[in-house]
């Protein structure tokens, strides 16, 4: 059995209006990146920061060519015709959905792979958790702040990292160094200005560690408290960043659709387009929304970082999305066995 | 024309049907159907007549379940209009194409049949198309094709699955010569299978021709119903030229064959046209408010 008609008809459809723009500007920035690309040597960060943009610019291009490709659907001449059919706003919802989605992770695919084509592939450092260091600290120079750590279980390649800023004091920027007690040679020195972090290797196992922050001046340091202190680990292949910043794009996606499904049957598009881009980005302080560790996901690429890995719950609104798609096809297949 | 016996069982059936919109945010609410009643016996074909904005499309958009009446009884085919068992049975070809231009003639009859869950409809699509004389372009995107192709496809289309209920919205506008015959062998298929046949039109030859009960729509309302022979020959009469008669001289005329119970009706050809029976039909209703009042 072949793929029904209004499926093929809305891929057609999608590939028009949501992949070929956005996989074509995609494709312009990749292609930037190439003719600008310098010979070897301090390569890594605008190689990370073109990642970084070709990702950022797809996604600001397709997010809401997918809501108004997916709202349209519903407002056009056609859609009045399916609703005379049996279930027939049913199977409208689920074929423009279904094939919303399928081209949309289409498009990401190759958001991807153009944004890797030209970028080399290295190991990279994954931020795997955070440690809550309470509330924020000034050093002034020649002072010094012992911290005790638990950045739980590592491996032999994990190192810390601890964010930092210069506070003022006798001058606008400060030396730290951050040493770990109990190792020789363990430390290392990095000029503040403004804020920074400092990164120290440790040892691995899953006991504490005990560092000390030394504030070198001119001016004072501030560790600024909070979620300030990440464990590092090392992960074998950048690639991993577009893997994860694709699924987490899905997540939101997903997100916006759903919020385009609910809303498609009685807004016009550009209302139900900028209700559910306006909502998404309203929702991305939430920890419940995928708003949030994309963006987070995005500012580490251009470091040519990777954030924690993604967990289920941030596919939450992808589960819903599918589930409301698939209770369509089980509303229609119902209704025709009836 | 067939006479119906009286006890054929009703097709349809809708009494005090009220629907009315609101055009924008700021705008008056405006009846589309104001307290329609309407009883179409099974198998028959209806035409239904009006001026632009007489209600038609709305009614024929309320039969075929896409919307809903804002009161009154709306009974098809033992069903509400927007249930799926009763849907299954209807078939709505709106007065524009509804078919996505990116779609070719074939890819239309097999999303039709795909949306009525029909397996077997290849071979009855090829038929059709080959009927229709589109089977040269059946393949072709449907953006290429002319008003009166895109007619005779809907056309097709509407017949494709042999519904018990076809609603026809101006059928015939843009039909060629080979349009209309195609659609006269539908509907001549359609009187064979027991098929109930609603057509709006404008067109007094869809009506007097093809249909056997004809309704006169006016303001939400059906004004006139009967037949289409009874309603075009009711209202014939002589046509008269009057010239060099004053105001004053033409009203007490125009009071004295009142009085004698004939009907003067200034600036129109005759009756036997539909804007005739619009006329007719208006000063009916017009006679009917004034009794009311």
């Amino acid at each position: 059995m072949g793929i029904p008609v209004q499926m093929r008809l809305e891929l057609v459809r999608g590939a028009r209006r949501i992949m070929a723009p956005t996989l074509l500007l995609a494709l312009v920035m990749a292609l930037g990146t190439q003719l600008s690309h310098q010979p070897p040597g301090g390569l890594e960060l605008p190689a990370a920061r073109a990642r970084e943009d070709i990702w950022s610019l797809g996604l600001l291009l397709l997010l809401p060519l997918a809501c108004l490709h997916y709202a349209q659907g519903a407002r056009a001449r056609e859609h009045t015709f399916l609703t005379s059919f049996p279930s027939g706003r049913s199977k409208e919802r689920g074929a423009a959905g279904f094939a919303t989605l399928l081209i949309c992770l289409t498009t990401l695919a190759g958001i991807g792979a153009l944004a890797e084509s030209s970028i080399p592939n290295e190991s990279a450092l994954r931020h795997t958790r955070s440690v809550d260091l309470g509330a924020p600290r000034r050093i002034v120079p020649g002072e010094e702040l012992a911290l005790v750590l638990d950045p739980g279980k590592r491996s032999s390649d994990a190192r810390i990292s601890l964010e930092v800023a210069s506070g003022g004091g006798a001058g606008p920027t400060t030396t730290v160094r951050l040493e770990l007690i109990g190792q020789e040679h363990t430390q290392i020195e990095h000029l503040i200005d403004g804020r920074g972090r400092v990164e120290l290797s440790i040892p691995m196992g899953s006991e504490t560690v005990q560092v000390v922050l030394v504030c070198l001046g001119p001016g004072d340091a501030v560790v600024p408290g909070g979620r300030c202190l990440t464990l590092l680990e090392k992960v074998p292949s950048v690639r991993r960043a577009s893997l994860e910043i694709g699924a987490r794009a899905a997540g939101v996606l997903a997100l916006v659709l759903l919020v385009v499904a609910l809303v498609r049957g009685f807004l016009k598009p550009g209302m139900a387009t900028t209700l559910a881009l306006g909502l998404t980005l309203l929702g991305a302080s939430s920890h419940v929304l995928p708003v949030e560790q994309l963006l987070e996901a995005l500012r580490l690429a251009a470091e040519g970082r990777l954030p924690a890995a993604p967990q289920w719950r941030e596919f939450s609104a992808l589960w819903i999305f599918l589930g409301l798609l698939g209770w369509s096809a089980f509303d229609l297949q119902s209704r025709r066995q009836k | 024309m067939r006479a119906m016996p009286e006890d054929t069982p009703l097709a349809l059936l809708a009494q005090d049907l009220t629907r009315s919109y609101r055009p924008g945010l700021l705008q008056k609410v405006r009846p589309a159907l104001a307290g329609l009643d309407l009883a179409v016996p099974a198998g028959t074909t209806v035409a239904l007549a009006g001026p632009n904005g007489s209600g038609k499309s709305t009614l024929l958009r309320l039969l075929a379940g896409v919307e809903k009446p804002n009161s009154g009884t709306l009974r098809v085919l033992d069903g509400a209009a927007h249930e799926a068992r009763v849907q299954r049975r209807v078939s709505w070809l709106p007065s524009e194409s509804p078919f996505p231009p990116d779609l070719s003639a074939f890819g239309a009859l097999e999303l039709i049949a795909n949306l009525f869950g029909d397996k077997g409809w290849q071979q009855r699509a090829q038929e059709l198309l080959s009927r229709a004389g589109l089977e040269p372009h059946a393949t072709v995107p449907l953006r290429t094709f002319s008003r009166g192709m895109l007619r005779r496809l809907g056309m097709i289309g509407a017949f494709l699955t042999e519904p018990k209920l076809v609603l026809l919205d101006e059928p015939t506008a843009g039909l060629d010569a080979q349009g209309f015959d195609l659609f006269d062998g539908l509907l001549a298929e359609a009187h064979r299978g027991g098929t109930t046949v609603i057509i709006a039109t404008h067109l007094v030859e869809d009506a007097s021709n093809r249909a056997d009960l004809m309704g006169i729509l006016l303001k939400g309302r059906i004004c006139l119903w009967g037949t289409p022979k009874d309603l075009l020959q009711e209202g014939q009469g002589t046509d008269l030229t009057i010239q060099n008669l004053d105001a004053a001289q033409l009203g007490s005329l125009k009071d004295w064959i009142t009085g004698q119970g004939g009907q003067w009706t200034e600036g129109a050809g005759g009756n036997n046209s539909l804007q005739g029976l619009y006329e007719r039909a208006a000063s009916q209703e017009h006679r009917a408010a004034g009794n009311q009042a």
